[in-house]
């Protein structure tokens, strides 16, 4: 055996290991970047819809719950993703004054005054851009070798 | 026992410290000028609030519902730039042990 040869790709392997062990957060995932950005655009649509009568959109609301819950569960079931997942706990709590909490305001006033529903949609589209910069911001995994 | 050449170390430092300044000074400088501008940001917009609220374009119950969305907002962009200080020191100490075994594997006569 000629162990000069064999300790370089040795010691490569090694840092192979260490450094597959040394990332304390998730890697960037291009679905969950596109979960995000596909549940702002469509909050924010529907967001839009708060100054006609909260009945007439009450499927598309529980549509659209129904999407966030996927997003949410999608980031949950990630390892190492405790960050995002607690920006998500935020962005639906429904007492964070985000976007849970919009349609309950919508849903008890019925409708909402267009100058607050024009500033509650920029305030939850900012709260969106944070998860998704922060999943953009994440490392991008190395591209396969054919 | 081995030991790595006094030259060796001297080209660890050195990438070390090229490393540092790419990877995390970067970071630092951009998580500061995000905290300027979030707050500068808060700062008219509480007042354009207050504003609307006065013009009775809003109401109370809404000027509160906004201000509560901005300390959510806040938090969730500590979040973030929590996040990207752990991508930053990930990518650091990535970076930092492929310098060390590289230059190891380079001192192998």
């Amino acid at each position: 055996m000629n162990l000069p040869r064999l300790l370089p790709s040795g010691l490569a392997a090694l840092a192979l290991v260490l450094l597959a062990a040394c990332a304390s957060i998730s890697p960037y995932d291009q679905a969950a970047y596109e979960k995000a950005v596909d549940a702002k655009v469509d909050t924010l649509a529907l967001m839009a819809k708060a100054t006609e009568s909260y009945a007439s959109h009450q499927k598309d609301v529980d549509a659209l719950n129904l999407e966030l819950d996927k997003a949410y569960e999608y980031d949950k079931g990630r390892p190492n993703n405790a960050l995002t997942v607690q920006q998500w706990d935020l962005l639906l709590d429904p007492h964070s004054g985000l976007v849970v909490d919009f349609f309950q305001e919508w849903q008890a006033d019925g409708t909402l005054k267009p100058a607050y529903v024009a500033d509650k949609r920029a305030q939850v589209g900012s709260a969106f851009d944070q998860i998704i910069g922060l999943e953009a911001g994440k490392t991008k995994p190395s591209p396969t070798q054919p | 026992m081995a030991q790595l050449p006094p030259s060796t170390w001297q080209t660890i430092e050195q990438q070390t410290a090229a490393l540092a300044a790419s990877t995390l000074k970067g970071y630092t400088t951009q998580a500061v000028q995000d905290g300027q501008t979030f707050l500068a940001s808060t700062e008219s917009q509480t007042a354009g609030w207050l504003a609307q609220v006065a013009a009775g374009a809003i109401t109370q119950d809404n000027f509160a519902s906004l201000v509560r969305g901005q300390a959510s907002l806040a938090a969730m962009t500590a979040l973030k730039q929590a996040g990207l200080a752990q991508v930053a020191i990930d990518s650091f100490v990535n970076g930092f042990i492929s310098i060390v075994i590289s230059a190891a594997i380079a001192s192998i006569p």
